[in-house]
């Protein structure tokens, strides 16, 4: 893929998303508010600086994460399978986050949330990475998931049922699909540092995850030392999925389509996929966040029922494609 | 101290036949109902939620009854001879119940202040305790008091989620009484922003302390809806099922809306 063309791709990812960013704040179920100027209302400019900018900031922060965890776990374990949704890894962030609310962790500490999920991310993590070892065949992979996911989400249930409150067992879903209509300036700035430290742990692993996709040997001849490597992407997807589970829940299909989606686009490598992967998942969450309060005001809908509804399409199509055309992407990167 | 009071109470009935001996409660709203009467050792169960201090006004006198779950089997091992239920749900469970042989009453959720009168009246008669349903309602109405002139001020009740009680619902009959006009919608879901934008004077939150957080609660707590109105907590078993608690939220509601609704002790026992 020429440069120039992928720094075509980079442009219009940018453009669609400050689009998406100025379309989110200008439109809802309240439609247009302006806070600026003489004539705006007071409830519209709280409407704007209280409502709908938290809510998009928040939903560019979640989708950022969990895109560019997403790119970075597929690249790491080299499977097409890998996604922190999919694993268990958000979920577990989800369970750490319905811990520390409901149980009075998060009346301590503001921090409580993020921390839980964080650590319950991390577990998820590890015990996913002892159960599928370095390199997983895709089912090894999927089944190993599969029970962490299910064990998380089971746990999270289990927690909302002996929680206190009596309208926690009701909340379930919103956890378990992800929702962003409680969203505030304070998760804003909860899952903020977290959301860094991700970028920042994961953005410059792009030249050693390319070096590791040769092979853990060959990359340690390359100068990468793959132990290294695995620990950042663990600790970076780990803080990154866990604040943004334990405040928003566990969105669903994010990190599986959007990498997956933008490899026709911007290559195979999956160090190259890590920024892209990082502006369309903020893109696609944006996107359903859009949908979901602009054009479905009056229905209660989780934000994970929208972002599977149009990641699976996007997702089942690339199938087809190589189903029919036997592309080389979907064969372990 | 009450089941004292009811064993003595309860041999003026024991010989009537069509008056039941056995009686189960399954519902949260019926059980306030039948706690209010005080059957005595008529009163085989109530139902597990009539214990939680948030849920039910009367979860002190539950504590001193059987409570059981909405389940054939449970129910039937207490051999009942009526028990009492919603208006709804456990269709197939009370289909079975009375298939066993066993008198059902279904007893619907008050929608307005008029509907807890009745409803003390109805299963008051159908329990052989008339007198006592009427000194009840009584009571019921004293706590009440007259209704308050209009204040010139909206208010909405709001239930965890943010479900707004609309028209015809009990919530919007203790506004009215209160003299608060009410949100014009029927029972509904709404957004923080359609409320940020056309924010009531007075937002009534049905949710218990801080205690037991919730996402729910979160919600009550966002700062655009703070900044928008006058939020003021109100118990929710003053709200969930019509008793005398409900009388004394309106009559508060209707003295001084905006101070906090302190939860008002349920009345006197029986002598």
């Amino acid at each position: 893929m020429a440069l120039i063309a992928r720094g075509a791709i980079y442009g219009v990812m940018a453009g669609l998303l400050v689009a998406l960013v100025v379309a989110s704040l200008a439109a809802g179920p309240a439609g247009a508010v302006f806070p600026f100027g003489t004539d705006a209302g007071e409830n519209a400019a709280l409407i704007f600086w209280e409502l709908r900018v938290p809510r998009t900031a928040l939903a560019v922060l979640a989708g950022g994460v969990l895109g560019l965890a997403g790119a970075a776990l597929q690249g790491l374990l080299r499977n097409p399978l890998a996604d922190p949704g999919l694993l268990g890894v958000s979920g577990a962030g989800a369970l750490g986050g319905v811990g520390a609310l409901y149980f009075g962790l998060a009346s301590v500490s503001v921090l409580a949330m993020p921390l839980a999920g964080l650590a319950a991310a991390s577990l998820a993590m590890i015990g996913l990475l002892l159960l599928a070892g370095r390199r997983p065949p895709p089912a090894t992979l999927i089944l190993a998931g599969l029970a962490i996911n299910a064990l998380v989400g089971a746990l999270t249930w289990l927690a909302l049922a002996l929680a206190p409150s009596p309208f926690a067992a009701a909340e379930a879903l919103t956890w378990l699909m992800g929702t962003l209509d409680a969203a505030a300036m304070q998760d804003v700035w909860l899952v903020l540092p977290f959301a860094c430290a991700a970028a920042i742990l994961l953005l410059p692993l792009s030249r050693r995850l390319d070096a590791l996709s040769l092979g853990d040997e060959t990359a340690t001849t390359l100068g990468t030392r793959p132990e290294r490597v695995r620990l950042l992407v663990v600790t970076g997807v780990a803080a990154g999925t866990g604040a943004v589970g334990a405040v928003v829940g566990a969105l669903a299909f994010v990190g599986l389509v959007v990498p997956h989606a933008l490899r026709p686009l911007v290559g195979v490598r999956p160090g190259v996929l890590l920024l892209p992967s990082m502006l369309g998942g903020a893109i696609l969450t944006l996107a359903a966040d859009l949908v979901l309060r602009a054009g479905l005001p009056d229905v209660r809908l989780q934000l994970g029922v929208l972002t599977s509804l149009l990641g699976a399409p996007v997702f089942l199509w690339l199938v087809m494609r190589v189903r029919f055309a036997a592309g080389s992407w979907g064969q372990g990167g | 101290m009450l089941l004292a009071g009811a064993v003595y109470a309860a041999p003026a009935f024991v010989f009537a036949a069509d008056v039941p001996q056995r009686i189960v409660s399954i519902n949260l709203c019926t059980d306030q109902v039948v706690l209010a009467l005080d059957p005595g050792e008529r009163l085989a169960a109530v139902s597990f939620l009539a214990r939680d201090p948030d849920l039910s006004t009367f979860w002190r006198e539950a504590e001193g009854v059987p409570v059981t779950q909405a389940s054939l089997e449970s129910i039937m091992a207490l051999k009942p001879d009526l028990v009492i239920a919603g208006a709804f749900g456990h269709s197939r469970l009370l289909g079975h119940v009375e298939r066993l042989g066993v008198d059902v009453l279904r007893v619907p959720d008050a929608m307005s202040l008029a509907d807890i009168r009745q409803t003390y009246l109805d299963v008051g008669a159908r329990l052989g305790l008339s007198d006592r349903a009427a000194i009840l309602v009584a009571r019921f109405d004293d706590a009440l008091g007259a209704p308050s002139p209009g204040k010139g001020r909206d208010a909405w009740i709001l239930s965890p989620g943010l479900l707004v009680h609309g028209e015809g619902m009990l919530g919007s009959s203790i506004l009215s009484h209160a003299g608060l006009t009410i949100a014009p919608v029927t029972q509904t879901y709404v957004s923080l922003e359609g409320l940020a934008l056309t924010p009531p004077d007075l937002l009534l939150i049905s949710e218990r302390d801080e205690a037991a957080p919730s996402r729910a609660g979160k919600l009550f707590a966002h700062p655009a809806l703070q900044q928008a109105s006058k939020v003021r907590r109100i118990p929710p078993s003053a709200l969930l099922c019509g008793t005398i608690e409900t009388a004394h939220l309106a009559a508060q509601l209707a003295a001084n809306p905006v101070t906090e609704p302190i939860r008002a002790d349920h009345g006197e026992a029986w002598p």
